[in-house]
């Protein structure tokens, strides 16, 4: 299941993006992480995705798929599953 | 929109016939000047600059060079605009690092970004710069070859790195925290951080650049054939040197702050309310 993964997740955008003021059980799955939603910004963007390609070995790559992956926590945790089974098939 | 006294002095006084081809003719001229950038860069970069690039020297040799090579491009298209007496990039500045900076320190330049020809009438002042580029313009199928060439950052996932490396190779890079075009008329957008993340990993100084164009031309909002019946003149202006805080937040924030007080309001472009 990918919500087993959002507390982790949660921690990881706190700690990657160094949000000394942010409780990472106050994020919302579902709330948008950009602009309204936590108001991250592009610079964040960038240091989330090397964050999460390194934690989950998986390839964060710039394409549609990938900007709709970072909309939310949920969002990012089914994309990194997703990632993860397509790793698992292919080898 | 800017007033018609400020666009078109001269409609009051020159009879309507002779007035209108002037300024056909002059709206014309805007077109030959665009069909000459967008049909050089097509050329020189798919034509000139691999045969460039087959010359020999290490990657940051062969940047500086096409670089070099591309700058003179730029030089003759103002030069084309204003024999034309269409659009002047002027400069008083002896020097282009305000505040003692020495010239060899590469440099994040910031600027606040009024017209479409921002960039190459930046570009042909700095001696060696490279811009970061919106994706619309780096995956330009036609521009992209040349973009890329000349060191040009595209937008996006590893921007940061490759921006840094520029730096080590001695570039300065340019950056308009906007993200895009001050509307006509001003206020000035928000300032992205990314330029003051740079500057900030990378331990160099942030040179900050004013432009006013006056009267208004290419700006976004006012139609490009819209040319005004004096010539343009984007002044560049550097104004100041700093060197980043440790948070490219606050930096961004203090430095947008200045430019707000350094352009009043309206961004400098003229016509504001």
């Amino acid at each position: 299941m990918s919500s087993s993964l959002y507390p982790e997740i949660k921690e990881l955008i706190v700690e990657s993006l160094q949000l000394e003021d942010v409780d990472p059980a106050s994020i919302s799955d579902t709330d948008a992480l950009f602009g309204d939603g936590l108001g991250l910004d592009s610079i964040d963007a960038l240091e989330l995705a090397t964050a999460i390609s390194r934690r989950y070995d998986v390839k964060v790559s710039q394409d549609e798929n990938t900007r709709a992956a970072f909309r939310s926590v949920k969002h990012l945790a089914e994309f990194i599953e997703a990632q993860r089974n397509a790793g698992h098939t292919n080898g | 929109m800017p007033t018609d006294a400020v666009m078109y002095p001269f409609k009051r006084f020159l009879p309507a016939p002779i007035y209108y081809l002037v300024r056909g003719l002059r709206a014309a001229g805007v077109g030959l000047c665009f069909a000459m950038f967008w049909g050089g860069s097509v050329i020189i970069g798919w034509l000139i600059l691999p045969l460039l690039w087959l010359w020999p020297g290490t990657r940051a040799t062969k940047l500086h060079r096409v670089n070099r090579f591309v700058r003179q491009g730029f030089h003759l298209f103002h030069f084309t605009m204003k024999t034309l007496r269409l659009y002047h990039r002027h400069t008083e500045a002896s020097a282009l690092r305000a505040d003692g900076v020495p010239a060899d320190q590469p440099c994040v330049v910031v600027s606040n970004h009024p017209t479409l020809c921002d960039v190459t009438s930046i570009s042909s002042l700095f001696p060696n710069i490279v811009a970061i580029a919106r994706p619309s313009l780096a995956n330009n199928p036609l521009l992209r070859p040349l973009v890329r060439a000349i060191g040009y950052v595209p937008v996006g996932l590893h921007m940061l790195r490759e921006a840094e490396e520029r730096l080590k190779m001695g570039f300065d890079v340019l950056i308009f925290p906007e993200g895009t075009r001050t509307p006509l008329g001003g206020p000035l957008r928000t300032f992205h951080r990314g330029a003051f993340e740079l500057a900030k990993r990378a331990n160099v100084p942030i040179v900050l650049v004013a432009l006013t164009c006056e009267p208004p031309a290419l700006t976004k909002r006012l139609p490009i054939w819209k040319v005004s019946d004096r010539m343009a003149v984007n002044t560049v202006r550097p104004f100041a040197a700093i060197t980043p805080g440790d948070s490219s937040r606050e930096t961004a924030h203090a430095v947008e702050q200045r430019y707000r007080d350094v352009l009043g309001y309206s961004g400098g472009l003229g016509g504001a309310p």
